[in-house]
């Protein structure tokens, strides 16, 4: 140990000691032409007037590489107005301002000797697993309008799954405090029924160039289903869910969708509230129909660490896990529970990049195998989806193409 | 025809101008060190970061294939933009480390081509693999020297010092702008 505290002390302070600050005066966006500026140098936390070592540059260049609207930014120096004194150059490469995040992967389960198809392949915790497409406009100077569709498919024990519409704005560098807001109306098309306008907010503030605390109210409202005529029933709540969530995050990877380097960490707690109805079937027909209220609160945690081992080829790897406590009333007999859920999971993956560096600069294409083990226990929530008890193992295979409009993944898996 | 005749001609080109990028080596007192080519510092993508005003960093990983070992050394160079001069260093597998700084561009590619010292070896023959990875920014991060230190307990490498480890080592967290590799069978009699 104390050998270990020398040889840091040998490594890293003398070369700390010698990275001498530039005093930016100027920060300098080029190559910006749909991007604003504003939101770029606001993104990158750095500020005008003040001195920054290389570490505390490359740290920046890091954060910006995450956006979803820039490919890749360099950095660059130029003389300022007096002698130690320096105009920061960002020369940036934009995506398009039509957007797509499609990970499809359909998954090939054997069940019982039927062979069905699922897209579910990760866990909650590690940031959900949707996909989208849309467009993207900056608007003013910091501010930016969305317009597309999602499908959310969050594989928690106390949520649901379903595709929506949505708009929305993001208000970057929000009272100067380099903290983000997005406001977004979402209109469930898909998995319960037409929903009704449903709003989601998240606010996003930077603790440093790494970390990230992100709060999250996501409200949906479905349509109701499975009334039947002989048994109304008293569901004036509806059908919704309400899920409040914070989650820190540490982040040093290279890029936003596909990363050959670095750690991510993710803490979530969540808490949820859902109203729905509950239907009792009996020979097919429905015998019993009533509101349910739900209350469940959670904790998902993630960690992911990505290694490049060579110019083409990288490996990953993940631990997951997940908690959640569920507390279930039904005015349909025998469906009233509470419960506790938990998951844990283990992934790993290996990837093949078909571009070279000089070639990436412009995107991205991989071939990716990953393998997963999931144990879950006590998931019988079958009010949300019907998740079984058992043990899971996943395969899959995949091709990743990222370019300026977005990032594509296709491949197929088998889970036993 | 003709256009095969040029195809055959550029490939003769290209094999010529790859095999000039290839390092000179040489062994004085045990030591092996390596010329990298000049090369380098005329690439587009590598002239670009060096006129960045920031640092440039060079990092010479040298694998022994035969043995398993891997050694290194690391080379900076940031141009200073007010007093206009090149400051360069160079730490080599050792833990010699080296400060100088040049008035011009001819001195940065005299100080680039005099040999660095990657690994001590009295083997006759050495099947090694050398890569260069030149990364943008500093190596100086206490981050990356926290992650060898981790590193450092298991790499066990003959040869090599921590200090070399922790050139390698601070490969970890940085994306390269480029990166070669060459693959030398060395006879050293």
């Amino acid at each position: 140990m104390i050998r270990k505290l020398l040889l840091l002390l040998l490594v890293a302070l003398p070369l700390s000691a010698e990275d001498p600050p530039f005093f930016i005066e100027r920060i300098e966006v080029r190559n910006h032409h749909r991007v604003s500026p504003d939101v770029v140098v606001a993104e990158s936390l750095l500020h005008e007037g003040r001195a920054y070592s290389e570490p505390e540059l490359r740290d920046a260049a890091r954060r910006l590489s995450r956006l979803p609207f820039l490919l890749s930014v360099d950095f660059s120096l130029e003389k300022g107005t007096e002698r130690g004194r320096y105009v920061l150059v960002l020369a940036i490469n934009e995506t398009k301002p039509f957007f797509y995040a499609l990970d499809l992967v359909p998954y090939l389960e054997d069940d019982e000797g039927n062979v069905d198809v699922d897209y579910r392949d990760r866990p909650a915790s590690s940031g959900g697993d949707s996909f989208g497409f849309g467009f993207r406009w900056f608007v003013g100077r910091r501010g930016v309008v969305h317009l597309g569709a999602q499908a959310t498919r969050e594989d928690r024990a106390f949520t649901r799954e379903y595709a929506a519409v949505s708009a929305g704005y993001t208000q970057y560098d929000l009272f100067g405090t380099r903290a983000f807001a997005t406001l977004n109306l979402k209109q469930p098309i898909e998995g319960l029924g037409a929903g009704l306008l449903s709003p989601q907010v998240v606010i996003g503030m930077p603790l440093t160039t790494k970390q990230t605390l992100t709060l999250a109210y996501d409200e949906t409202r479905f349509a109701p289903e499975g009334e039947d005529d002989s048994f109304p029933c008293d569901c004036e709540d509806g059908v919704g869910q309400r899920i409040v969530s914070a989650r820190w995050s540490y982040n040093t990877t290279n890029e936003p969708f596909v990363p050959t380097q670095g750690t991510v960490l993710n803490v979530t707690p969540n808490y949820l509230f859902a109203d729905g109805v509950d239907n009792r079937v009996v020979n097919n027909r429905i015998v019993e129909s009533g509101p349910f209220h739900a209350r469940a609160y959670g904790l998902e945690v993630g960690a992911t660490r990505y290694h490049e081992l060579s110019e083409r080829n990288s490996i990953w790897g993940d631990l997951r896990g997940e908690w959640a406590r569920i507390d279930r009333e039904s005015a349909v007999s025998e469906r009233s529970y509470a419960n506790t859920a938990t998951s844990a999971s283990v992934g790993l993956g290996y990837v093949f990049s078909l571009w070279t560096r000089e070639e990436r600069a412009g995107g991205d294409n991989r071939f990716e195998v990953t393998a997963r083990y999931t144990n879950k226990s006590n998931r019988e929530s079958d009010a949300f989806h019907g998740y079984d008890d058992d043990d899971a193992a996943q395969v899959a295979w995949s091709w990743i193409r990222r370019s300026s409009f977005g990032t594509l993944r296709l491949g197929v898996g088998y889970a036993w | 025809m003709r256009r095969a005749g040029l195809a055959i001609a550029l490939l003769a080109v290209t094999l010529c101008v790859r095999a000039q990028q290839r390092p000179a080596f040489t062994r004085s007192a045990g030591v092996v060190a390596a010329a990298l080519p000049s090369e380098v510092l005329q690439q587009a993508s590598v002239k670009k970061q060096l006129g960045s005003g920031l640092t440039t960093t060079f990092l010479v990983a040298a694998r022994q294939r035969d043995r398993g070992t891997i050694t290194g050394a690391r080379l900076e160079v940031r141009y200073d933009l007010w007093d206009e001069v090149w400051l360069v260093k160079r730490v080599e597998f050792d833990g010699k480390t080296e400060r100088q700084r040049f008035a011009s561009a001819e001195a940065l590619e005299k100080w680039w081509r005099t040999p660095v010292r990657l690994f001590a070896s009295d083997a006759d023959r050495v099947l090694l693999q050398v890569e260069l990875s030149v990364l943008p920014f500093s190596a100086a991060e206490e981050d990356d020297a926290r992650a060898w230190i981790t590193k450092a307990g298991g790499v066990g490498t003959a040869g090599g010092g921590g200090l070399v480890d922790a050139l390698i080592g601070t490969t970890i967290s940085a994306k390269p702008i480029t990166s070669y590799r060459w693959n030398v069978d060395l006879a050293l009699r």
